[in-house]
């Protein structure tokens, strides 16, 4: 049923490529979009969160030593 | 109360689900496209479209996403709206822009298998003219949320105008029959089966699969940055009130 792969698309080439190459450009674009907001926003959450660790750390009172 | 799935009613099982599931929805993907693109290929050209078939093997997947993709933001806006899970929200948030390029892609290659076949770029056909307002549906969507800086007015406005676009889904799905359109009615989903030739049709259910896979990946990763953006902003938000 099915052979040896296809290749030529004449005489509709400058449609069929320009298709898949259109498709393969949104699916990268899609990919890159999604994994880049994911690690902005995960990164961010962390560096404020470090922030607010070290910030509640300053404001607590220090231990004080009360061995004899 | 409609029972949600665990994972999208608590954010931290959510988290645990996805971390593991997104890149083996993507591997998934990888491969199906792979085999889909390799019998898409390797089939014969169509008796009157010639190679221009080969468009559809990306054409038709495209657009049943482009549907697909807006009946989950509109369930998951239905869900925020009635049922205020945040997580749905962020899951209506995170289809807008996915769909949008599903449907950008559908409009693209049908322009571009539509040039050779019916000898125009584009045609103010019944379905053609649905998919487009379905891809303003979602631009509205997307500039609306941006528009607005409360979060939880942005997410009320934006559920409502997704489920008003909700409406025009059987408006796409039927118009080829209540309209006299240039388009082919149902030739897949049929209830007498397909009528596509077995060559054609199992590149274009794998390529379909593909898709698929590759929007449930893509999906669980923008839900991803939209929880942590989110928590991002409560964190802001805490240290600016300290």
């Amino acid at each position: 049923m099915f052979g040896m792969l296809d290749l030529d698309a004449s005489p509709y080439g400058a449609f069929v490529w320009p298709a898949f190459a259109i498709t393969a450009l949104v699916f990268a674009g899609m990919i890159a979009g999604a994994l880049a907001h994911a690690r902005h926003w995960r990164a961010r959450t962390e560096a404020l969160r470090k922030t607010a660790e070290a910030a509640e750390a300053a404001r607590r009172p220090p231990v004080q030593d009360v061995t004899p | 109360m409609i029972p949600a799935p665990a994972f999208l009613s608590n954010p931290e099982r959510f988290m645990a689900f996805s971390r593991w599931a997104a890149p083996l929805f993507g591997g998934l993907a990888v491969v199906l496209a792979l085999a889909g693109l390799w019998l898409g290929f390797a089939a014969p050209e169509d008796y009157q479209q010639g190679d221009t078939v080969r468009i559809m093997f990306i054409h038709v997947p495209a657009a049943w996403m482009s549907m697909f993709v807006y009946a989950c933001l509109g369930t998951a806006s239905f869900l925020s709206l009635v049922f205020r899970h945040a997580l749905a929200d962020a899951a209506a948030q995170a289809a807008a822009p996915l769909g949008a390029a599903f449907t950008a892609l559908a409009l693209i290659t049908g322009s571009l298998w539509g040039r050779p076949m019916w000898g125009a770029w584009w045609v103010w056909d019944a379905r053609m003219t649905s998919v487009l307002v379905l891809f303003l549906f979602y631009v509205a969507y997307m500039a609306l949320r941006a528009a607005l800086d409360d979060e939880a007015k942005a997410a009320r406005a934006g559920a409502i105008l997704a489920l008003v676009g909700v409406v025009n889904l059987p408006i796409v799905k039927f118009s080829v029959d209540w309209w006299n359109s240039l388009h082919q009615g149902a030739s897949v989903f049929r209830a007498d089966g397909p009528t596509v030739a077995d060559v054609f049709l199992y590149p274009l259910l794998l390529m379909a699969l593909a898709y698929m896979s590759a929007f449930g990946s893509l999906w669980l990763v923008r839900i991803r940055g939209e929880v942590w953006r989110r928590r991002a902003e409560a964190l802001a938000l805490r240290a600016a009130r300290a």
